[in-house]
């Protein structure tokens, strides 16, 4: 099995969005797609169709004492994933994480007794905060996507960002950029910027800034059945193909 | 299924049903059949031309002539369905090629038995040299000089020279199934042979030295046919083997390119045509500090100053307009300082990577003083935008770009044809400057660098691309030019005289030069059979017989061996209308040039006009309605010579009306040339697939790809499925890329329906506009696929459109001159096609399995 953690530069960058998009994306390559979202927003199900009052999750079945295994859901369109529930705690992350380090193998062991198959990829849509969790998963993952939007704050935070995602132990960092949208000068200047920084090492691929993906996520859906022919559906799906090339091309190298 | 025997059985597979089954069956087959299938498609089936649910009054002839052709002709065998194209053998000959193809395989069979000693024989002659020998060389050729000599003198008797010509003929519809250069070099061997038997006998059998009138005729007529002779020989050395030279890479690290300056010399034409090509330029990739860019305006206009400003270029005039073009290049030579000058004409846009893929030569020949790129013209010029040819058949320019550059540039004698070209201004400076003596200056200087012991060399990439002429009156304009220019360097500094070149560039050289003396000899076919039919002058003094069997060989293996030379680039039989069309107009300024090299002045090409209306041009026309005339009094004359005329004679006339008839419809093309179009825009729309992202008014986005685009506006493919209901002058936005930076650009709909999308571009700055060129004309991928989708060239197909082509100006000239004949003309064609329609045609059953 191979995990892919997404981790947002900054606040709002979309990297949820990304993430179940990716899921969905993959898994309609035959690729075994699936998603844990580590988020305390629990915002990942959303986007997989699950039902609003529904609070179980990853979360909630551990501090109920349930075997965490049991919150996992599959989406209608054959993604299984793994909400983080609702646990209506503020401190909901903290001490999901507290408990993860109390296992043997931390979040990677866990993860790892999910029978995926070999070439199964697994999204894990982890936060900035608790940084705890996205250590945890960047530490087993195999590829880290940074989530930035092509603005200044997203600027500011890759660089710290790198740092933590380098002292993980996670073997590659990508930055792609998510909301890019042609018309505004600045998302054309952060792009230049982006691609000719040689600190990081930006995706070919951007997804675009589509309202179709809004009005997808109003209707609990993803861009793949809301708006198929969307710019949005062409970016994830480009994205997901360059994911499955990347990850390819790591297990050769380590073969 | 077998192939049916008899008459009966092919109306049962006509009408879809298996002959070979039992009688039950069959008779099942014709009854249970969905109602309204049963009787109708099997009629449908039997008759594919006429249509039973509406019938029409001549349908029981087309029925009657239907069933006595299938019940009296046999149907083309059927083939299985193959997963590849068979390779189509003509039908006659097909047995002749098979069994050689055969007995060829044989004799490789034979041969391939012995390796041993082809083996040992190939390494005895590379251990030993044989060919490295000077003597042994010349003493090679001068062998096969003497066959060659014994070859084309020998006199034949008429049946001696049948079976020659047959034998001949064989061999090379054998080589020309074998792909490669070599079998094309042996094709030209051929071809070669034949033309020069045919010359041979025409001059030492056929001048009647008797009668003064015959001998001044055939004199003209055989000096028209030394010429032709004399072109395609040294046509043929021109191009037997061209170079295609791939770009050379430029090293790592940028410090090592040189400095370039690029010139956009303009005079008069408008600002429009000129901003695309200066955004175009500074978008071309190379170290920003390395290149500039200079607008040199003879114009001396202010708005061209404010836009130079504007952009960041150099603006550089001068106080005279001396030398036109050449003396305005050289004006700026003085002015700038760069090791290099890139020049493009003011309305040849160019791509990102002109310089990467013509500067890498520079760097690894010291001695190399020019790299010359194509030219492309992405607007139809007005042969193509009045025959209707566009992107379908190569235009005029494409063999000289396509394969006489290539083949030039084997012998290393390139030319430099004044845009899109990187001169070194070290060689340039050498030689003065650009030349200034005559109108074709950019030939004229590449030659000058080459007597200086220069190299020139040639990309054959599109790299840059332009508007072609716009009407055929400015065609012929630049073309007089050319020649007048051609025939001044002719006399004025002769390629075959002076110090510095090789046999090969002279022969080069001096071919181009040549080359534009074709209106003489021209006018002269055009007009030759007029000699006998009309006053009776025998100009070719022999038996019709015999001139067939010496003049259809040198044809058919010349159109066979340049078909397959220059297929690609020109079709067949389309010289023939370039030349008719061009003949008159350079015949007189390079007679003129060749007596009085002094005269003639230099003219500007118009170029980004708008022809408004559907127009005759008379004023060009006017030679060749006194031609046609000629030509048709010929034709007359000899119907009436046939009819009344001693029987001895009938067999020449014939020849002859043959070619008169020939030639009235060469006319015609040429005619159909000078009927000009109504253009309706003025920016041209390119049709090219990119990539492209629609932004819709709510801020969704659509992916799709570009249908064409041009300055204006652009049309999309949207996904039908998707194709958002837009209003006329909705405000859209388009992405397009330049290279992996995405740009976006505000657009108005003009129209959006089914699964297209048609905009207008609403651009509100400079910075825009440059982006858009260079989102579009300036990609580096542009022009590449330009060919693609093109027919290859069949001799015959050539032959048979170029003739269409002349019906079809007879047409338009009645439509013009005229109109009220014209209804009655334009009844000609629907009363051939009812003609047609009458004709019996095979079943759907036999043509899909047959084609």
């Amino acid at each position: 099995m191979n995990l892919v953690a997404v981790v947002p530069a900054a606040g709002g960058v979309g990297a949820t969005t990304l993430a179940a998009h990716l899921a969905v994306s993959l898994a309609r390559k035959r690729r075994l797609g699936a998603a844990v979202d580590l988020c305390p927003g629990n915002a990942l199900r959303l986007h997989l169709g699950m039902d609003w009052q529904d609070a179980a999750g990853l979360a909630t079945q551990i501090a109920a004492g349930h075997p965490w295994s049991d919150g996992a859901y599959v989406s209608s369109g054959g993604v299984p994933f793994l909400p983080f529930g609702q646990t209506g705690r503020e401190d909901g992350g903290a001490r999901l994480a507290a408990w993860l380090e109390t296992q043997p193998g931390g979040l990677g062991g866990c993860l790892e007794q999910i029978r995926l198959q070999p070439e199964g990829i697994l999204l894990a849509d982890a936060p900035r905060m608790p940084w705890q969790l996205t250590r945890q998963a960047l530490a087993r993952a195999d590829l880290a996507i940074l989530v930035a939007a092509p603005d200044a704050a997203s600027y500011a935070g890759l660089p710290a960002l790198l740092e933590g995602v380098a002292a993980a132990g996670c073997a590659e960092a990508r930055v792609v950029i998510n909301g890019f949208d042609p018309r505004r000068d600045l998302d054309r200047d952060m792009a230049l910027l982006l691609a000719n920084d040689p600190g990081l090492d930006l995706a070919p691929v951007m997804v675009h800034r589509d309202e179709a993906v809004r009005e997808a996520l109003a209707c609990k859906q993803t861009v793949f059945d809301y708006a198929p022919s969307s710019q949005a559906a062409y970016d994830f799906e480009a994205l997901a193909t360059w994911v499955v090339a990347r990850l390819g091309h790591r297990s050769r190298q380590a073969a | 299924m077998s192939a049916p025997a008899d008459g009966w059985q092919r109306w049962l597979v006509a009408a879809g049903i298996e002959p070979g089954r039992p009688w039950p069956q069959r008779l099942a087959a014709l009854v249970l059949r969905p109602p309204a299938a049963a009787g109708l498609a099997t009629l449908a089936g039997l008759f594919p031309q006429v249509n039973f649910r509406r019938p029409r009054l001549a349908d029981p002839l087309r029925i009657l002539l239907q069933l006595l052709w299938l019940g009296l002709v046999r149907p083309p065998a059927r083939r299985p369905a193959a997963s590849c194209r068979p390779i189509p053998w003509r039908a006659p000959l097909a047995a002749i090629p098979a069994r050689l193809a055969r007995g060829w395989s044989r004799l490789e069979a034979a041969v391939g038995s012995q390796p041993g000693r082809l083996r040992r024989f190939a390494a005895a002659e590379g251990r030993l040299g044989f060919w490295d020998r000077a003597a042994l060389r010349y003493a090679a050729y001068a062998l096969a000089a003497i066959l060659a000599l014994l070859c084309i003198s020998t006199p034949f008797s008429t049946l001696a020279q049948a079976v020659f010509v047959g034998l001949l003929w064989s061999i090379a519809l054998v080589i020309r199934r074998v792909p490669g250069p070599v079998a094309t070099l042996f094709l030209i061997v051929l071809s070669v042979t034949a033309s020069s038997r045919y010359l041979w006998w025409r001059v030492s059998s056929t001048l009647n030295w008797d009668i003064a009138v015959d001998f001044l005729w055939g004199t003209v007529l055989l000096a028209a046919e030394v010429y032709t002779w004399l072109i395609l020989v040294l046509g043929y050395f021109q191009t037997a083997w061209p170079l295609k030279r791939q770009p050379a890479p430029l090293p790592e690290d940028t410090s090592r390119w040189p400095g370039v300056d690029v010139f956009i010399p303009t005079y008069n034409e408008p600002l429009k045509v000129v901003k695309p090509t200066v955004f175009a330029a500074q978008g071309i990739d190379w170290p920003a500090d390395k290149v500039n860019i200079y607008l040199l305006d003879d114009g001396r206009r202010d708005e061209f100053r404010h836009f130079a400003e504007e952009a960041g270029i150099g603006y550089i005039v001068r106080p005279d307009n001396r030398h036109a073009k050449a003396g305005n290049l050289n004006h700026a030579l003085t002015r700038t300082s760069g090791e290099y000058i890139a020049i493009f004409d003011c309305d040849h846009i160019p791509t990102r990577s002109f310089l990467q893929m013509t500067m890498g030569w520079f760097l690894r020949d010291d001695k190399l003083a020019l790299v010359q790129t194509p030219h492309h013209f992405f607007s139809p010029d007005p042969f193509e935008r009045n025959l209707g040819l566009f992107r379908r058949v190569p235009n005029e320019g494409e063999l000289f770009y396509g394969l006489i550059q290539d083949g030039n540039d084997l012998w290393n004698a390139t030319f430099f044809c004044g845009s899109c070209a990187v001169i070194k201004r070290r060689p340039l400076e050498e030689i003065g400057g650009i030349a200034v003596e005559t109108v074709t200056e950019d030939a004229h200087t590449a030659l000058k660098l080459q007597r200086r012991g220069y190299n020139t060399a040639y990309i054959s990439v599109p790299q840059a691309a332009g508007l072609a002429t716009e009407s055929l009156s400015a065609h012929i304009g630049q073309r007089i030019r050319w020649a007048r220019g051609m025939a001044q360097i002719f006399r004025l500094d002769n390629p075959y005289l002076g110090k510095g070149l090789s046999l090969a560039q002279r022969i080069c050289y001096s071919n181009a030069m040549l080359h534009f003396l074709n209106g003489g000899p021209r006018l002269v076919f055009l007009t030759a059979p007029l000699a006998f039919l009309l006053f009776h002058a025998y100009v070719i003094y022999a038996p019709a017989l015999s001139v067939a069997l010496y003049v259809l060989p040198h044809m058919v293996h010349a159109s066979l061996t340049n078909s397959r030379m220059q297929g690609g680039h020109r079709h067949s039989f389309w010289a023939e209308v370039y030349e008719t069309v061009l003949a008159w107009y350079i015949f007189r300024p390079t007679t003129v040039a060749l007596f009085n090299p002094g005269k003639g002045k230099f003219n500007v090409t118009a170029k980004g006009g708008l022809v408004d209306r559907n127009y005759f041009d008379w004023g060009i026309t006017w030679p060749y309605l006194a031609l046609v005339l000629a030509n048709l009094a010929g034709f007359a004359a000899g119907v009436g010579r046939l009819a009344w005329g001693p029987a001895d004679e009938i067999p020449t006339t014939l020849l002859n009306l043959f070619w008169t008839g020939y030639n009235v419809l060469l006319l015609g093309a040429a005619i159909s040339v000078a009927s000009e179009a109504r253009q309706v825009r003025l920016s041209h729309r390119v049709r090219l697939d990119l990539p492209a992202i629609v932004h819709l008014p709510g801020g969704k986005l659509l992916p799709c790809r570009t249908e064409d685009f041009s300055e204006g506006g652009a049309a999309f493919a949207l996904p039908a499925e998707a194709a958002p209901a837009l209003a006329r002058d909705a405000e859209v936005v388009v992405s397009l890329w330049r290279g992996r930076e995405e740009h976006a650009f505000p657009a108005r709909v003009v129209a959006a329906a089914d699964s297209r999308l048609r905009v207008r571009w609403e651009l509100f700055d400079a910075e825009q506009e440059r982006r858009l060129v260079q989102c579009t004309f300036a990609r580096a991928d542009a022009w590449v696929s330009w060919a693609d989708g093109r027919h290859r060239d069949r001799p015959l197909a050539g032959l048979r459109e170029v003739l269409a082509m002349g019906l079809t100006g007879y047409r338009r000239l009645a439509e013009h001159g005229a109109p009220l004949a014209a209804p009655l003309l334009g009844r000609v064609g629907p009363a051939l096609r009812w003609s047609a329609s009458l004709l019996p045609r095979w079943p759907a059953t036999y043509r899909q399995e047959t084609t």
